[in-house]
């Protein structure tokens, strides 16, 4: 779970590239302001990149101009252009006139132009900022580790019950299997515990179904039901029997180790059997 | 081990929080015992037999008998179980502690 404080390095993130991708936009003023038409200058009054205006006092050189006003002005469309009444079009007529003597005939194919040898190139990524993002991505993901529920709720433990301990040890150290819990966890166990030894004894049925909120796994046609009840202890399962007695048909719950995943096998545990051999006590029983 | 027919099994019976399994003899370090007692219940009631039979106990507090012809078992919150006769081994019901990890044994 991210907590907000990932908000803050991700806006970051956000802000940053988007300056990376002005400055990468940035030319030089060695590089043409049109790739496509390199004569072409920015107009400094305008700021738009267009095709310069050269004042010239003597007669135009290249095209002849058609001006009423005879005003000495030239317009300079760049290579490959030409100047079509106030406009510079780009002139395909050579390449067209080209084309048909090398192949001869006197089809009209479409222009080729060198408009992606021209193309510009992609701004180059520097290593050091990708390493510098990089760094943020993992230092954001760790800041969120830091603040996830199961943090907070240690440290709040540890607030709560003043020792540097997050989880107790239940039984003794010799012991094979020291069970590990929460103190809220521990708390649980408590209340279950004084629940079984007054409900649970004397009203089996009302312990399971009410109580204790155990779910039924299994039910044999002997009468045994196995039950398993996940509340107390995260991520583990507390199993429970229930049998009759075979006199009375009174009922008892018993609990049995977490791994039998069936009744009479748990009935065949507390017997210390196997379930064949619990299967032989049938019509033996009183 | 001695290796059972599959219809001559080991008998199995259940009384109440006992398990009594049929066994091939009685463990010469067993001594004998003058009672018809084969367990007692946490409230004072007890499992008697009643017929011809001995009652032994191991070093390790293990209890058996001998039926020398069929016999009956009794409780005071039971119902009378017949028993054949043979040689038989108390063995008392489990119950898991889940809290602690162990096992201990019922006594009712």
């Amino acid at each position: 779970m991210f907590s907000h404080f990932f908000v803050f390095p991700v806006l970051f993130l956000v802000m940053t590239s988007g300056a990376s991708l002005n400055s990468a936009e940035a030319r030089s003023d060695s590089e043409p302001c049109s790739y496509l038409h390199k004569s072409w200058k920015i107009n400094p009054s305008t700021g738009i990149c267009g095709p310069s205006i050269i004042h010239k006092s003597s007669s135009a050189q290249n095209y002849p101009m058609n001006n009423p006003t005879n005003t000495f002005q030239q317009i300079n469309c760049g290579e490959g252009t030409i100047l079509k009444g106030n406009s510079c079009v780009i002139d395909f007529r050579h390449e067209v006139a080209a084309q048909g003597q090398m192949g001869g005939s006197s089809d009209t194919f479409l222009p080729i132009t060198d408009l992606f040898d021209n193309m510009p190139d992609f701004p180059k990524i520097d290593p050091v900022q990708i390493g510098f993002f990089a760094a943020i991505f993992i230092a954001s993901i760790f800041i969120g580790r830091q603040f996830s529920r199961k943090k907070r709720i240690a440290r709040r433990n540890r607030k709560e019950w003043g020792n540097n301990r997050r989880e107790w040890p239940i039984g003794s150290p010799e012991e094979l299997g020291i069970l590990r819990v929460t103190p809220e966890e521990y708390r649980r166990m408590q209340a279950f515990e004084r629940s079984f030894a007054t409900v649970g004894k004397s009203d089996p049925e009302y312990f399971l179904h009410v109580t204790s909120g155990a779910k039924l796994i299994d039910a044999s046609r002997r009468g045994n039901e196995l039950y398993s009840i996940d509340t107390i202890i995260r991520g583990r399962s507390l199993r429970l029997v229930k049998y009759r007695d075979p006199s009375t048909g009174q009922p008892y719950v018993s609990f049995v180790p977490n791994h039998i995943n069936k009744a009479d096998h748990g009935m065949a545990w507390k017997l210390r059997l196997t379930p064949r051999e619990y299967g032989r006590t049938k019509g033996n029983e009183a | 081990m001695t290796l059972h027919w599959p219809w001559n099994k080991p008998k199995l019976y259940r009384h109440g929080d006992l398990l009594i399994r049929q066994v091939d003899e009685i463990p010469e370090s067993a001594t004998q015992l003058s009672t018809n007692i084969i367990a007692h219940g946490e409230n004072g009631n007890t499992h008697k037999l009643h017929g011809s039979h001995q009652v032994y106990e191991t070093p390790d507090k293990q209890i058996l008998f001998t039926a020398k012809q069929d016999v009956s078992l009794k409780h005071e919150e039971h119902s009378t179980l017949k028993i054949k006769e043979g040689n038989y081994v108390i063995i008392r019901e489990r119950e898991f502690e889940p809290f602690k990890n162990i096992e201990q044994e019922v006594i009712d």
